[in-house]
């Protein structure tokens, strides 16, 4: 190849007007070994292009970008339970309004107890009553 | 929308699970029926009184027990016990002992996990009154059959084929 021809080539290349071709045809001359020394710098470039080329991309990189570009779903899972949440606590409020806490009959540990041990005897007799229906 | 429908289910549930609480406290201001409740907080209170003169096998019964609740009544005492009897969901009780003569008219039923029963509820009723009576702890049976001085060995086998007829 002229060297004319190359000069041109590379003027139109940093003009951005070579086609395909002209820039494959540069690439060759470049790789080829009577490059002048005043355009040594310029072999860098198109050796460059030719390596990264040749770099080919990691496993599941396509995978890897399409996971990070997919659409997600909306989150109404955690807009229903958040909705759910105000339900349940407003439902357990009402609840506890409407069911008045009873409080202690009894003060005094000791009437409770007396009271506690009258009512275990009282079951018990009961239970037994089942247990011997024919006594 | 599975989050939604579980919490909901956890609210129903919820509610049944107190239908005992809602008999308590639709006619604990009732004047018909006298009520006694003892919280677990007073049951806690009760590990500072003299238990010298307490028989073993009733501290042991006692100390177990979180809270107790009785309600009865000596006016129409049918009615309240068909009430009552319509509120408790058997879905969330074992029937224990059924009682039913002329005289009588017993029910045990009880709340069982794990093998150990959670609350144990007596409702009872004859022509002088209905009681419904709740304990809730961690209540032996056979212990508690114990209690009363009519107990003895057969008894005690008796309660034994009773729980394992009802698994």
């Amino acid at each position: 190849m002229e060297r004319e021809q190359i000069a041109q080539l590379l003027e139109k290349y940093w003009q951005v007007e070579t086609t395909v071709e002209e820039e494959k045809m540069l690439a060759e001359y470049f790789r080829g070994p009577d490059v002048p020394a005043e355009w040594e710098m310029y072999r860098e470039i198109f050796s460059f292009y030719e390596q990264e080329r040749k770099v080919k991309p990691g496993e599941g990189l396509e995978e890897r970008i399409m996971e990070r570009v997919r659409p997600r779903p909306k989150l109404w899972g955690a807009w229903w339970s958040a909705a759910a949440c105000i339900v349940v606590a407003l439902g357990i409020s009402v609840y506890q309004r409407d069911t008045p806490t009873i409080k202690d009959t009894y003060d005094d540990p000791q009437q409770a107890l007396a009271a506690v041990q009258k009512a275990l005897l009282v079951a018990s007799r009961n239970m037994n009553k089942g247990l011997h229906p024919l006594k | 929308m599975v989050v939604l429908g579980l919490l909901l289910v956890g609210a129903v549930s919820y509610a049944q699970d107190d239908a005992i609480g809602k008999f308590f406290g639709k006619y604990v201001e009732d004047s018909r029926f006298s009520v006694v409740s003892i919280s677990p907080k007073m049951f806690r209170l009760l590990s500072k009184v003299n238990w010298d003169t307490i028989p073993a096998d009733l501290r042991q019964t006692v100390s177990k027990l979180q809270s107790l609740r009785i309600i009865s009544t000596e006016t129409t005492p049918f009615v309240f016990y068909k009430e009552a009897l319509s509120k408790i969901d058997m879905k969330e009780y074992e029937e224990l002992i059924s009682v039913r003569d002329k005289n009588d008219n017993i029910r045990f039923v009880v709340k069982e996990s794990g093998g150990i029963i959670h609350e144990l509820l007596m409702i009872a009723v004859d022509n002088d009154g209905f009681t419904m009576m709740s304990f809730v702890g961690d209540i032996d049976l056979d212990k508690l059959a114990r209690l009363s001085s009519s107990m003895d060995i057969k008894g005690l086998e008796d309660l034994k084929n009773a729980k394992r007829k009802n698994k």
